[in-house]
């Protein structure tokens, strides 16, 4: 089954590259049909407002319920893979 | 020396030049009205663990670049061994490199010492202070809780922003501290999401995007006897600040760097041109010709200096990339002394020594060794290579005096140069540096016993897979740095 995810970043650069790099090795390397939306909540203020997100970086889990989310540093994909509840071996 | 005045500040300033010890007590003298610095001195890492051991300081003062110690390791022993002492950092090495690890290890400010100026340095060490035990504070009071109600008023008092998140991500409370950092947001903190928290810097979405980072920490808890994280965030938007602004200042002396070596590229050409034209035309006599032959040697140095400075601005940019292959390294080392003026080294390499990498940047590497050890060393130059653990190392050893060990530290940064020379540009280690790093590899340097110098050059052995796995098989010799 697909599990929908979106990454909250603030701007591309720095940390935001940081993060999205992370979790778009983490789902690389992870076995499942995974599928990511990026949304920059400088360029779209009105996403982050109506989601309620409090900070970047922000994983959110979208679907299958229940909706569940990590903020910080996501460089330590283990830490992530646990924290969002993705149950899978990581090839590395 | 005098007791400490009850309003002074007691600061350890660890650093080994006289003059920069100079130019700290000279920042921090009094000012009649503002803070006293009491300053003691120590010039390397053993000398200021033993001066903290015997008594107290407000503060330490650290220059990264220690006889003893060198970069982050320096702050690295002292924080481990004085946690409690706060530590601000005034160095002129590479700070972009390093800036992040730094305050990863709990320094609480990182100083140039080409920017800083005395407001800086002052408002820098009595920032830090307050910050640091602010800290302390903060951690403290958690120990100090055993009962449910105490922690809630801990949290309550604390002057960090401080958060408690359910399993599910949810804020179940929020102090006062944290409620101002998230001013201005119409929704309440309590019921929001904030997510499942983990270590790091991140940056709150406030109105008008506004920008906030902050770091957090975490700690587990029971929270009305449910298992809950209490999040501590620590507002660092002003450090963060910072270190951008020296990270955009390496970035802008880097562009202007690379623009003027440029610019100063064509007419450069022009005269070396002319001069050669002048030669060939006019007939040279006694002292003419001798200051000829120097105006033309200039030039060609000057040449190699715009080359160097080119190469390396593009090697921090990271835009070469190497085309790695197969590299014999005895075939190598027989053209280089080809192209090299200097007098027949004693060789000693295996047959079918190879290395896996790009042969215009292993080219690059051993001539500069060599012509170093010729310019700077004394003779018998020699050049030993062999294999070892998988990797092939190579080095080019001279008798001469050797390098200066107050200096050997700072060899591969750029633009260093041991003080007493001025025959180099600096630029030529740092280069070798960072061509062996982007192959896999690593130079360093040892001395030599009873005296002279030994540079190494370590880098991936060849194996016929990496041929099948690369396309650009066997002998490349593609790239564009400066020979």
């Amino acid at each position: 089954m697909q599990q929908l995810f979106t990454l909250y970043v603030a701007g591309r650069s720095g940390r935001s590259a940081q993060a999205i790099a992370a979790i778009e090795g983490l789902f690389r390397d992870a076995s499942g049909d995974f599928y990511l939306t990026i949304v920059d909540v400088l360029e779209d203020p009105s996403a982050a407002e109506s989601e309620r997100i409090l900070a970047t970086p922000t994983l959110v889990r979208t679907s299958p319920p229940p909706r569940q989310s990590v903020v910080g540093d996501f460089r330590n994909r283990e830490r992530v893979a646990e924290a969002i509840g993705i149950d899978v071996e990581l090839a590395r | 020396m005098t007791a400490v005045a009850p309003d002074a500040m007691s600061v350890l300033v660890v650093e080994d030049t006289a003059a920069q010890r100079t130019l700290i007590a000279h920042l921090l003298r009094p000012d009649g009205d503002g803070r006293r610095f009491e300053l003691t001195a120590a010039g390397d890492l053993a000398a200021a663990l033993d001066q903290i051991r015997a008594s107290h300081f407000d503060a330490a003062l650290v220059d990264l670049g220690l006889p003893d110690s060198d970069g982050p390791a320096t702050v690295a022993s002292l924080r481990e061994q004085h946690p409690d002492l706060p530590v601000v950092v005034f160095t002129s090495a590479a700070l972009s490199e390093v800036a992040d690890e730094l305050f990863t290890l709990g320094v609480q400010d990182v100083l140039s010492k080409d920017t800083t100026d005395r407001e800086t340095l002052r408002s820098s060490l009595e920032h830090a202070v307050r910050r640091h035990h602010g800290h302390q504070r903060s951690v403290l009071s958690f120990t100090d809780v055993d009962s449910p109600a105490d922690l809630q008023r801990a949290i309550e008092m604390s002057a960090d922003g401080m958060l408690v998140v359910d399993e599910d991500g949810m804020v179940v409370f929020a102090n006062a501290a944290a409620e101002r950092l998230f001013e201005g947001r119409d929704q309440q903190l309590v019921g929001s999401t904030f997510g499942f928290p983990l270590h790091g810097t991140i940056e709150l979405v406030l109105p008008g995007g506004r920008p906030c980072h902050v770091e957090l920490l975490t700690t587990w808890t029971q929270w009305e006897d449910e298992d809950a994280t209490v999040v501590a965030l620590r507002d660092v938007t002003e450090r963060v600040r910072a270190e951008q602004m020296l990270r955009d200042a390496l970035m802008l002396r880097d562009e202007v760097v690379s623009i003027v070596a440029h610019d100063l590229r064509s007419p450069l050409a022009v005269i070396v041109g002319m001069l050669e034209t002048l030669e060939r035309q006019v007939e040279l006599t006694g002292n003419t010709s001798e200051l000829m032959a120097r105006m033309k040697s200039q030039a060609w140095r000057m040449n190699r200096l715009i080359e160097n400075l080119l190469t390396i601005t593009k090697l921090e940019a990271s835009s070469i990339e190497p085309e790695r292959g197969s590299v014999d390294l005895r075939d190598l080392v027989d053209e280089v002394l080809g192209g090299l003026e200097i007098e027949a080294p004693e060789i000693r390499l295996p047959a079918d020594l190879r290395a896996f990498a790009d042969k215009g940047h292993v080219d690059e590497i051993i001539s500069n060794f060599l012509s170093n050890a010729a310019k700077y060393g004394a003779p018998p130059i020699q050049i030993h290579g062999e294999e070892r653990e998988g990797a092939v190392e190579i080095r080019v050893i001279d008798h001469g005096e050797g390098v200066p060990e107050q200096f050997a530290s700072r060899l591969f940064e750029r633009f260093s140069r041991a003080s007493h020379d001025t025959r180099g540009t600096g630029i030529g280690l740092a280069i070798t540096q960072r061509l062996a790093g982007i192959n896999g590899g690593e130079v360093w340097y040892e001395p030599v016993e009873p005296h002279g110098s030994s540079f190494g050059l370590r880098l991936p052995r060849w194996s016929p897979e990496d041929d099948t796995e690369h396309d650009s098989a066997g002998d490349t010799s593609g790239t564009q740095s400066a020979q």
